[in-house]
């Protein structure tokens, strides 16, 4: 026997196994050898060698079920949450937010960094004048021998 | 193939109404020609399901989302093609999208098998007998171990070597090509070679 018969009896093999004389040739054959095994393994993998399974009972009704439950989710409108109480003004709300209170808390947002950016820089930079009186007053320093 | 008993009580069809008719009328929205349908065909996908997902409740799910989109896609048949073919694809492409999704969920090191676990292969390749238990753990680390080849790969070989389908009836099913089907085929068994001879072998 040769590759190309063993290879044929490969992809017939059913639940009796392989013949002798393949089992033979693959035991000479590093190729055929990994052939077979993969064969092997590909068929216990693919759910063995029963032919006669079908669904449970009853399949064409959880199909239905399911087709159901799929259009509802498709043609149902969104819920209301429960967290704005299902209102409907819920969306003039968001709308009103958008176009007219976010800017401005944008613009305030945008004019308490500018003043603390202001504040920060007058106070980091002291004038001469002060620091002089800063000195001149210093008890520490003067109590110093 | 096709199965002619419909159990439910479609008495207006007959049983042997064409798929590409019932299929028409389940586009318009007779819910009693897609019941045939159903009914018709669900051992077929459930079983090529089976292929890809060992235990029936995933494959039985499967099968609802396969039958869920051909509901969705009906309407898009076109009678001229055969609807086997056509379901098939369906079929295959959902099985390829979850098996997708499991892959990345699932990352099995080949290393962790137990050193006896090889036996088994050589077991099914005498056709010897194992005991139950013995089986069905040889068939759980055999589905785990094909989860580790790329999807495609894996529908290619199990439409070819255990559907027993063509290189043309593959190109038909997944919309491929016969050229692109035999490349995929050839790379698909270098890979499940590999994968085999990862395996620890029996110690003798």
């Amino acid at each position: 026997m040769d590759c190309r018969d063993a290879r044929k009896d490969l992809r017939r093999f059913g639940p009796e196994g392989l013949s002798g004389e393949v089992l033979r040739h693959a035991a000479a054959c590093p190729r055929c050898a990994a052939e077979a095994r993969g064969a092997a393994l590909l068929r216990l993998g693919s759910g063995g060698f029963d032919g006669a399974a079908r669904p449970r009972p009853g399949f064409a009704a959880r199909v239905r079920a399911g087709i159901a439950v799929a259009a509802g989710e498709a043609a149902t409108p969104r819920a209301p949450s429960r967290r704005n109480g299902g209102l409907r003004p819920r969306r003039a709300w968001s709308e009103a937010f958008d176009r007219l209170l976010r800017p401005a808390l944008v613009c305030a947002a945008t004019l308490a960094l500018l003043a603390a950016l202001l504040y920060a820089r007058s106070a980091s930079s002291p004038a001469s004048a002060d620091l002089a009186t800063l000195a001149e007053d210093d008890s520490v320093l003067e109590a110093l021998p | 193939m096709r199965a002619t008993a419909i159990s439910e009580g479609n008495s207006d069809l007959a049983d042997d109404a064409s798929d590409a008719s019932l299929a028409a009328r389940a586009a318009a929205g007779d819910a009693a020609a897609f019941d045939h349908l159903v009914e018709r065909w669900s051992p077929r996908v459930f079983r090529l399901a089976l292929r890809f997902f060992r235990r029936p409740e995933d494959a039985e799910e499967v099968s609802q989302e396969v039958f869920l989109r051909l509901y969705r896609a009906a309407g898009s048949y076109r009678s001229g093609a055969p609807f086997e073919n056509w379901l098939l694809r369906i079929a295959t492409n959902t099985c390829r999208d979850r098996l997708r999704r499991r892959r990345v969920r699932k990352e099995m090191v080949v290393a962790d098998i137990a050193g006896d676990a090889g036996a088994w292969l050589d077991q099914a390749l005498r056709g010897a007998s194992q005991e139950a238990g013995r089986a069905e753990e040889a068939r759980v680390l055999a589905a785990d171990l094909l989860d580790r080849l790329a999807p495609k790969d894996r529908i290619v070989l199990v439409l070819m070597d255990i559907e027993g389908f063509s290189s043309e009836e593959v190109a038909a099913v997944t919309g491929s090509t016969r050229a692109a089907v035999k490349v995929r085929a050839l790379r698909a068994r270098r890979a499940l070679r590999r994968l085999a001879m990862s395996i620890p072998r029996r110690e003798r």
